[in-house]
C-alpha cells in the first residue's frame, strides 16, 4: 500500500511539474489560450470564427458599453471543423449565454490543411479527449503521410526544444491577456471602392460541397442536441459572387434548423466605409471594428438581454479597456472617447 | 522498432502487463508471442519468415540430433551441418556485398573482369545476434549441455525480444530457468528497471543523438570543416557510439529486469581502460566472451595450432614460440569481429585489424616500455601516469573509429588527411564551430550531459549507481530522478524537427 501511495505521489508531482513547464511556459499565446485564463463562469458570449473575429469584435469595448463579457475562441485561418470542439471546450469552463459563429471559414475549398493552421488551435487547447478528437477530425483531411497524430497530441514533442529561447530571452510572456484577445490595426487597406459587381449581395445559391455540408451538419446537430443559444454571422468584407452564393446556401441550411444568420454586408445601419474601415480585403481596422462592435454589441445586449452580474471580474475588464484606449490613442493620436462621440 | 519510440514503450507496457496477469505456467508464451511480434514488426514476409525458420530449425533439429548421437562421430557432423546452415543464412543476408567486393578485388589482381551489382537483402532484426547465439547453443550441446526439447521454448530462446536489437549475447544454460520459470511482479525490481531505462534514454537522446548532429555535420562536409573540427568529431564519435550502444543495452536490460529476467552485462566503464586489451574486456563484453569461447580457444586448441605451436617452440624457443599460434588465432578472431560489425572493409579495419595491431604491439612493446620507465624513473602507479594511459587508449580507439564512421576506406583516409590542413593557420579556425550541427546552447547541454555521464561512470566503478541512489533518502532520490526525467524531456533530441534516433548497433 505504501508503495502504491508513493507511486501515485510521484506521478502527481511529475504531472504538476510537467504542466508547469509546458502549459505555463510554452503554451501558445493567442485568443484561444487567453480563454483559459478567464475565471470560471465569467464569460457571457463566446465568439467563434477565424481572424475576422479577433479583428472585428473588441470585447473590452462591448463590455464597457453594454456590460457583457466575450471570449474570442478564434484565430487566424481557423478551420470551421474546430468550432464544435471549441464550443465543447467553452462548455467545460464557462456557462455562456450566447454563441456567435462567424461563417467565413465554412468555404474550405481554398483551405490548405497545414501544420501551422492546425497547431494554432490545437496547441492552444489544454490536453483533453476533446482536443484529441479535434486533432483526429482535422488530420483526416491531411495527406496520409502528414497524419502524424502523436506529434499533434503531445505538443511538447514539438516545443520541448524551445528551451533555447530561454537563453537568449526570446520567450516572453505577458502577465495578462491583452485586450481580451482583440487585435487591432489602424492601417487603411487597399479597398478604396467596393467592386461594382459586389455592391449588391447575390440572391442566387451554389450548393456547398459534401465535405462542407458534413462539417456544418455535424455542428448544427451538436448545437441542437445541447440546446445552445447560437447566432450565425457573415461579417463585413469582400466576397466573390460565388462565395456569396455558397454562403446563401449555408444560411438556408442553418435557417432550416431555426437559427438566425445575420449578413452584416446587407446591414446598412452598420455604416461600414470600404475606403477607411478596412485593413485589407478581409479584415476590419480599428475604426471598422469599433463601428462593428458598437452595432453588434448593442444588438446582442438588446436582443438577448445579456449583462454580466459578476462584479469580481469587472476590474480585469476595465483594466483591459483602459489599456486598449491608451494603445489606441498612442497609435492613432486621437482621443478614443472623442472618436466615439464623433465617428 | 526504435527503442526510444512510443511504439516500443507501448509494446513493452502491454507485454509486461499481460505477463504479470496470466498464470505462471504460461507466462513464457506471452514472451514468445511478443518476441515474434517484435521480430517481424513491419517486416513480415516470405523471405524474413524463411530466414528465421532456417536459423531456428537448424539450431533446434541439429541440437536434438547432436544430443541423440552424443559421443559419436555423427554428432560432430550434425554440429558442422547446423553451423554451416546458420552461417549460410547470415552470410547470404548480411555479407553478400563484402563477398562480391572481395572477389572483385581478387579478380582485379589477376586482371580478370568480374562485374557485379551491389545487392540489398531484407534481413531480419537481430540476425547477427541470434545466428551467433544459436551457433553457440549448438556448440554447447555438442560439448555436453542439454538440448531444449520443446520447440516453442527453443523459439523463445532464439527470439527473446530484448536481445534482438543490440544484444547482449546469451547462453542457453544461463537463460533456461530465467526465461521459462514465470516471474512474479516485484515493485523494487520495477523501479530499478525503470531507472535503468531512463538512464539509457538519457544516453541516447540527450547525448548520442546530439553528438551525432555535430559528427554528421563535420564528416559530411570535411572540405569545409577540417583541422580541429575533424579531430574534434573523431574524438566525439566514440562517445556517440558508446552512449548509443550502451544506452540501448540499458533500455533492454531495464525492460528485462522488470520482467524478472536478468541479462549479462555488456559494458563496464570501457573508457577508463588503460590498454586496448583492457578496453575490449569492458566493451561489448558478451561478444568478446562468445568469440573467445567459440572461436579463439577452439582454434588455439585445434590440432593444426598445436602442431604449429610445437614447431614454433622448437624453432624460436618456448617464450616466443608459444605466442605465434596465439597471435594467429587472435588475428582470425579480430578479423571475424571486424566482419561481424558490418559487411564492409571499413569495419574490418576499424574493429578488426587496427584493434589486433594495437593489442599485438601492446603485447610486444609492453615489457620494453616497463623497462624504459624503470630505467628513467617514471612512476607508473600514480594518477598522472594512469591518466596518460587512459587518454592514450581513448585516442587509439578514436583513431580506429574514424574508419567505423567513414563510408569507405578512401573516405576514412581523406578524413584523416583533412585533420592536417596544408594551410596551418586555418587549423585553429573555430569560427564555424556552431554551424557544423550544434549551436552554442546545444554545446552547453552536451558538456553538462557529458559531465553527468562521467560522474555516473566514475561512481559505477565502486558498485551499482542505482543501488547507491536507492539507498538515499526519498527527497534526494526524487530530486535526482525528476531532474533526470525533465532533463531528458526538455533537452532530449526527439520529436518534431528531429530525425528519428537510429541505433548504430541496431542492424547487426
Amino acid at each position: 500500500m505504501k508503495k502504491i501511495i508513493k507511486s501515485i505521489i510521484f506521478c502527481i508531482i511529475f504531472i504538476l511539474i510537467f504542466s508547469f513547464v509546458f502549459d505555463k511556459l510554452w503554451l501558445r499565446k493567442n485568443s484561444i489560450s487567453y480563454f483559459y485564463e478567464e475565471p470560471k463562469n465569467s464569460i457571457d458570449v463566446v465568439y467563434l470564427g477565424s481572424s475576422n473575429v479577433v479583428m472585428h469584435f473588441n470585447p473590452t469595448l462591448a463590455f464597457n458599453k453594454y456590460g457583457f463579457t466575450t471570449s474570442l475562441l478564434s484565430w487566424h485561418s481557423q478551420s470551421f471543423i474546430a468550432i464544435k470542439y471549441l464550443i465543447k471546450e467553452a462548455q467545460k469552463y464557462q456557462n455562456p449565454k450566447l454563441y456567435v459563429i462567424d461563417l467565413v471559414q465554412i468555404n474550405n475549398e481554398d483551405i490548405v490543411y497545414d501544420e501551422g493552421r492546425t497547431r494554432n488551435i490545437t496547441d492552444s487547447m489544454k490536453f483533453s479527449l476533446n482536443r484529441i478528437n479535434l486533432i483526429n477530425n482535422i488530420l483526416k483531411y491531411y495527406d496520409e503521410k502528414d497524419r502524424n497524430y502523436i506529434n499533434y497530441y503531445f505538443s511538447f514533442l514539438k516545443y520541448h526544444n524551445k528551451w533555447k529561447y530561454l537563453f537568449d530571452g526570446s520567450i516572453k510572456r505577458e502577465d495578462d491577456t491583452i485586450y481580451k484577445g482583440f487585435i487591432f490595426d489602424e492601417k487603411e487597406g487597399s479597398i478604396r471602392i467596393r467592386p461594382q459587381n459586389e455592391e449588391k449581395w447575390s440572391t442566387k445559391e451554389i450548393e456547398i460541397n459534401n465535405e462542407e455540408k458534413e462539417i456544418l451538419y455535424d455542428l448544427l446537430n451538436y448545437i441542437k442536441e445541447n440546446d445552445l443559444n447560437v447566432v450565425f454571422i457573415i461579417p463585413p468584407r469582400l466576397y466573390s459572387t460565388e462565395y456569396q452564393q455558397k454562403l446563401n446556401n449555408t444560411s438556408k441550411i442553418i435557417n432550416s434548423y431555426n437559427y438566425d444568420v445575420i449578413n452584416f454586408n446587407e446591414v446598412e445601419d452598420l455604416n461600414i466605409d470600404y475606403g477607411t474601415d478596412f485593413k485589407d480585403s478581409s479584415h476590419l481596422n480599428v475604426y471598422g471594428a469599433t463601428k462593428f462592435t458598437l452595432y453588434f454589441g448593442k444588438y446582442i445586449s438588446e436582443k438577448y438581454n445579456i449583462k454580466n452580474e459578476n462584479s469580481n471580474i469587472y476590474n480585469s475588464w476595465d483594466k483591459e479597456y483602459e489599456r486598449f484606449k491608451k494603445d489606441f490613442e498612442n497609435m492613432t493620436k486621437q482621443n478614443f472617447d472623442y472618436y466615439l462621440n464623433n465617428y | 522498432m526504435n527503442l526510444t519510440s512510443l511504439v516500443f514503450a507501448v509494446f513493452c507496457i502491454i507485454t509486461i502487463l499481460i505477463y504479470f496477469v496470466i498464470p505462471k505456467k504460461i507466462k513464457w508464451i506471452v514472451l514468445l508471442l511478443s518476441s515474434l511480434f517484435f521480430l517481424f514488426y513491419k517486416n513480415f514476409n516470405v523471405i524474413t519468415v524463411i530466414q528465421a525458420l532456417i536459423v531456428f530449425l537448424s539450431a533446434y533439429i541439429f541440437a536434438r540430433l547432436i544430443e541423440k548421437y552424443k559421443n559419436t562421430k555423427k554428432s560432430k557432423v550434425f554440429l558442422l551441418i547446423g553451423i554451416t546452415l546458420i552461417l549460410l543464412v547470415l552470410i547470404y543476408f548480411k555479407y553478400s556485398n563484402l563477398f562480391l567486393i572481395t572477389i572483385h578485388h581478387i579478380c582485379n589482381l589477376f586482371n580478370i573482369n568480374f562485374k557485379f551489382n551491389l545487392v540489398e537483402r531484407n534481413s531480419l532484426i537481430g540476425l547477427s545476434y541470434y545466428s551467433l547465439i544459436m551457433i553457440g547453443y549448438l556448440t554447447d550441446v555438442y560439448r555436453g549441455s542439454k538440448a531444449e526439447k520443446n520447440i516453442f521454448k527453443s523459439a523463445l530462446f532464439m527470439t527473446y525480444f530484448p536481445i534482438l536489437s543490440s544484444g547482449p549475447f546469451i547462453r542457453y544454460e544461463d537463460m533456461r530457468e530465467k526465461l521459462f520459470e514465470g516471474h512474479k511482479f516485484n515493485y523494487d525490481r520495477m523501479c530499478s528497471g525503470l531507472v535503468r531505462i531512463l538512464w539509457g534514454v538519457f544516453k541516447i537522446i540527450v547525448i548520442s543523438t546530439r553528438i551525432g548532429y555535430f559528427v554528421n555535420g563535420v564528416y559530411g562536409n570535411y572540405s569545409k570543416f577540417y583541422g580541429l573540427y575533424t579531430i574534434f568529431a573523431a574524438l566525439l564519435f566514440p562517445l556517440q557510439l558508446y552512449t548509443n550502444f550502451s544506452g540501448s543495452i540499458d533500455i533492454i536490460m531495464g525492460v528485462s529486469e522488470i520482467i524478472g529476467i536478468e541479462l549479462p552485462e555488456n559494458f563496464k566503464v570501457p573508457f577508463f581502460s588503460k590498454t586496448i586489451t583492457e578496453f575490449w574486456r569492458n566493451w561489448h563484453i558478451t561478444l568478446g566472451a562468445w568469440l573467445k569461447d567459440y572461436i579463439f580457444y577452439p582454434l588455439l586448441k585445434s590440432d593444426l595450432m598445436q602442431k604449429l605451436n610445437k614447431i614454433c617452440k622448437d624453432k624460436f624457443g618456448k617464450k616466443v614460440g608459444k605466442k605465434i599460434p596465439m597471435f594467429i588465432s587472435m588475428f582470425v578472431m579480430w578479423i571475424i569481429i571486424g566482419i561481424w560489425h558490418g559487411g564492409a572493409y571499413t569495419f574490418i579495419i576499424a574493429t578488426g585489424l587496427l584493434q589486433f595491431i594495437y593489442i599485438f604491439f601492446e603485447d610486444l612493446l609492453g615489457p620494453l616500455s616497463d623497462k624504459i620507465n624503470k630505467k628513467i624513473g617514471i612512476k607508473t602507479d600514480v594518477f598522472s601516469y594512469k591518466l596518460y594511459q587512459v587518454l592514450r587508449t581513448y585516442l587509439l580507439f578514436s583513431f580506429s573509429m574514424i574508419f567505423f564512421r567513414a563510408s569507405s576506406v578512401t573516405n576514412g583516409l581523406e578524413i584523416i588527411k583533412s585533420m592536417v590542413p596544408l594551410n596551418f593557420l586555418n587549423f585553429f579556425n573555430l569560427n564555424m564551430l556552431y554551424t557544423a550541427g550544434l549551436d552554442r546552447y546545444d554545446f552547453i547541454i552536451l558538456i553538462i550531459s557529458l559531465v553527468v555521464l562521467f560522474i555516473v561512470e566514475l561512481l559505477s566503478r565502486t558498485g551499482s549507481v542505482r543501488e547507491k541512489l536507492f539507498n538515499q533518502n526519498i527527497v534526494f532520490r526524487w530530486i535526482i530522478l525528476f531532474s533526470l526525467i525533465f532533463f531528458i524531456i526538455i533537452f532530449g533530441c526527439y520529436g518534431v524537427g528531429y530525425d528519428p534516433t537510429t541505433f548504430i548497433y541496431r542492424n547487426f
